[in-house]
């Protein structure tokens, strides 16, 4: 029970803490108050001034995709290694081995494609998909050819019935393969004709689609009632990764931007022009670039992604140390890219908020495929030194200030 | 102890005061004392030893002994602008001071004294407008404005009994004044202005002076008391920084700042033993100078603050018959107030604001001559009719004054 003395109070208080928890629902009274904390709100556009094309090998061509084929500047290659010895029975006898080949996606002009001709070729030096980068297997082209093979390339317009291709492995190959000889490399798809990339499934890509070793033949279990009973399995490649070769030219004036190639651009603009302000604080901000469709050796893959990154330039002269751009990458935005599509228009406001308000931070922006180990395209980006001025990388920042 | 605790669970949760704090004077509290509170704020020829007015430092004087004083308040605001009326309320303390006996004609005083006090906040919904390749564009936000601040004094005063019925005073005092104004621009995160980042403004304004005052009381017969001081403008250092949210800074210092000066005087009659009058006028320049780097370039002018108090005041017995209620003291008081703050109408010109305050208090002596405590309440309406803006408050406040019993020992040390 509150004493007489303390309920007046206490009524009084609860008075006040309501009227002092209300929010002030309009401005009333504060357009007569000689400061008001307001603003000014402007926008401005900057365009980079520096640009370059990065090509770097860090990643490797391990994916959910194996691609073989030639088209618009790329050769693509593709490694299988088997290691079928842990699935085989104690007694047995192999009377089919086979590797079954699923065509998932042709491209670029998939009505158009002709049948790929693919060259087996047996690799003779050690690799892993884990480091299947540009450089390695450098003695490629002397691998002794143990077969051909044709995929058909309707796949992609006939989904419901997926057309299949096996190629039978020579007891040679075979019996390197089940004897865990330390020299199985492995084998080489690699295509003989031009015209189209194929891309089939990895032992990382579907069940259904992905490349397999089918082994189909008789076991002998080890008892008194001896039977000889027919056995059968089916293993994914142990590594299994593509090889781009990347052969088109620079254009000046262009950045290429590659999916499947790790071929990124990265541009610079100068802030000081925002920055000079310190008080200005960024409210939107947009980095514009833009894509020329009639580039030679365009490779436009519907569907695939753009991305920016910040933070990619510990030295804004890149020029002088490209590795630098390998560090600090941070991905915060992307954007798809349709064919149609001339300009892409990342939102970059967190980003650039940092770099006016520290303008040492300011380390460029670098644009790159969300899955630069997906399905090879290649667009060129118009660059800082393009022909065509409002074609060129811009930022577009909208900032208020006080 | 309940109580204690109730107001400081109040203090917490109460937020907001009047819509003129933001101005650069902040919102002025009445001085001098809650005493002089339940006059109008007269009472500059207070002369008494006890709840005597605080900003004439003379007045100490008559103290016979050694005296605390500490004080608060809670407050109620409701502003009409013609189209929405709004109410807040607030809770502050009022003052803190002790006074030394350390001679029979010389008193010495320190204290900490609020002199103004600013919490104003407010939101409401805004756009700002972009010209683009395609048009304007308009981002929308909701725009939250917050001014905090407050001007204190740390006082020492002097008051020295030159004779029977005249003394003098002398104070110095150091002041200190924070005004922080912030405004935040808070963007949807769904909609056509959704992803926009929020943007915001934070600008603070320091002063640090000194101030030097003289102040006197006199007495030239029974019934008939003067007193008045002096205040000189308080020179010092104006610190502003301005920031926004992503680290951006701006920093400007000017050491030659300063804050108006002032000066009151006032005139008491006591026609009965228990009765007396006081009328007492106040005031003030603001020059341009004196508002802080915040409030440049806002076409504020040079203002004048004046005031014009009066209150009468009936005090209690203190023969050994009188009991209860016959003890205390009663009052009531008026005031008119041309306050010190400029605001804008619609064509961007400046107005005056106007204040008039009708106050009540009493005086409760605490048991055993061991003080009192002072309660007032003051209610009044600010108008700015240029602006169309109508504030109406009113204050409560409590003082106690304890007097000499608990500091008998110190008392004692500074005589040996």
């Amino acid at each position: 029970m509150l004493k007489q003395k303390t309920l007046p109070v206490l009524i009084w208080l609860l008075v006040l803490f309501a009227g002092g928890c209300a929010q002030r629902e309009s401005d009333v009274g504060d357009a007569a108050i000689p400061v008001i904390p307001g603003g000014t709100e402007g926008r401005t556009e900057i365009y980079a001034t520096r640009s370059a094309e990065w090509d770097t090998d860090f990643s490797t061509g391990r994916g959910q995709y194996l691609q073989i084929g030639q088209a618009a500047g790329y050769t693509a290659v593709s490694a299988l290694r088997f290691e079928p010895s842990s699935i085989l029975p104690d007694s047995y006898a192999i009377d089919t081995a086979r590797i079954r080949f699923r065509v998932d996606r042709v491209f670029p002009n998939p009505e158009e494609a002709p049948d790929l001709r693919m060259l087996i070729r047996k690799i003779t030096e050690p690799w892993d998909e884990d480091s299947l980068v540009e450089g390695v297997l450098p003695n490629r082209a002397s691998y002794p050819v143990i077969d051909t093979l044709l995929l058909p390339t309707d796949a992609s317009t006939d989904t419901a019935n997926i057309p299949t291709a096996y190629w039978m492995v020579p007891d040679s190959v075979l019996n390197q393969w089940i004897t865990d000889d330390s020299t199985n490399y492995g084998i080489l798809l690699e295509p003989e004709n031009s015209g189209m990339i194929v891309g089939v499934q990895s032992a990382e890509g579907a069940t259904n689609y992905a490349v397999q070793l089918e082994l189909l033949g008789t076991q002998f279990p080890e008892s008194l009632d001896y039977a000889a009973t027919d056995w059968g399995d089916t293993l994914f490649a142990m590594d299994d990764a593509y090889q781009a070769v990347d052969s088109s030219v620079a254009i000046p004036g262009r950045l290429r931007v590659a999916q499947g190639a790790y071929r990124r651009a990265l541009m610079y603009f100068p802030l000081d022009g925002v920055a000079a302000n310190p008080l200005r604080t960024v409210v939107r901000a947009w980095l514009h670039v833009f894509v020329d469709p009639q580039a030679a050796n365009s490779l436009t893959y519907t569907g695939s992604n753009f991305v920016y990154k910040d933070g990619t330039l510990q030295d804004t002269l890149w020029f002088a140390d490209p590795d630098s751009a390998k560090l600090d990458l941070i991905a915060s935005s992307s954007t798809v890219f349709e064919a149609d599509n001339i300009e892409l228009a990342f939102e970059v406001t967190n980003s650039l908020a940092g770099m006016v308000g520290q303008p040492w931070s300011n380390s460029g922006f670098a644009i790159e495929a969300t899955q630069e180990s997906d399905v090879l395209s290649r667009q060129y980006f118009y660059a800082h030194d393009s022909e065509v001025d409002s074609l060129r990388p811009r930022l577009e920042i909208w900032w208020v200030e006080p | 102890m309940r109580l204690l605790i109730l107001l400081a669970l109040a203090q917490g949760a109460l937020a907001g005061g009047s819509v003129f704090g933001p101005q650069p004077s902040g919102d002025p509290l009445v001085t001098g004392g809650v005493r002089s509170v339940g006059l109008g704020g007269a009472g500059l020829a207070l002369w008494d030893s006890l709840g005597m007015h605080s900003d004439n430092a003379a007045a100490a004087a008559n103290l016979t002994g050694t005296c605390l004083r500490a004080g608060l308040f809670t407050a109620l605001y409701s502003v009409d602008d013609g189209i929405n009326t709004d109410t807040d309320s607030e809770f502050g303390w009022q003052a803190f001071r002790l006074y030394l006996n350390v001679h029979p004609r010389y008193k010495m005083g320190i204290g900490i004294d609020p002199i103004s006090h600013t919490d104003f906040r407010s939101f409401g919904n805004d756009s700002l407008s972009f010209e683009t390749d395609s048009g304007t564009v308009y981002e929308n936000f909701e725009s939250r404005k917050v001014w905090l601040g407050s001007e204190t004094d740390i006082r020492w005063d002097h008051a020295v009994s030159l004779s029977r019925r005249f003394a003098l005073g002398a104070s110095i005092a150091f002041r200190s004044s924070y005004l922080e104004a912030n405004h935040t621009l808070d963007f949807p995160t769904s909609g056509s202005s959704g992803g926009a980042r929020d943007a915001i403004f934070h600008d603070v304004q320091r002063f640090r002076g000194f101030w030097g005052g003289l102040s006197f009381l006199a007495k030239p017969t029974d019934k008939l008391t003067f007193g008045g001081f002096w205040q000189s403008e308080a020179n010092g250092d104006w610190d502003f920084e301005r920031a926004v949210n992503h680290g951006g800074t701006s920093q400007i210092s000017e050491p030659s700042g300063k804050r108006p000066g002032g000066f009151g005087a006032g005139i008491s009659y006591r026609w009965h033993r228990s009765w007396t009058a006081y009328l007492d006028t106040r005031s003030q320049t603001w020059a341009v100078e004196h508002y802080g780097p915040l409030y440049e370039n806002t076409l504020l002018e040079k203002k004048s603050a004046t005031s014009v108090s009066f209150g009468v005041e009936k005090l209690g017995g203190t023969r050994n018959t009188d009991e209860g209620f016959d003890r205390w003291d009663y009052r009531g008081g008026f005031a008119y107030r041309q306050q010190p703050w400029q605001t804008f109408d619609e064509a961007g010109k400046t107005g005056d604001v106007n204040e008039l305050a009708l106050t009540l208090g009493l005086s409760i002596p605490l048991a055993q001559q061991a003080g009192k405590l002072h309660i007032a309440l003051e209610a009044g309406q600010r108008s700015a009719a240029d602006a169309d803006v109508t504030e109406t408050f009113s204050r409560f406040y409590l003082q106690l004054d304890m007097h000499e019993r608990w500091f008998k020992r110190e008392r004692r040390t500074l005589r040996d």
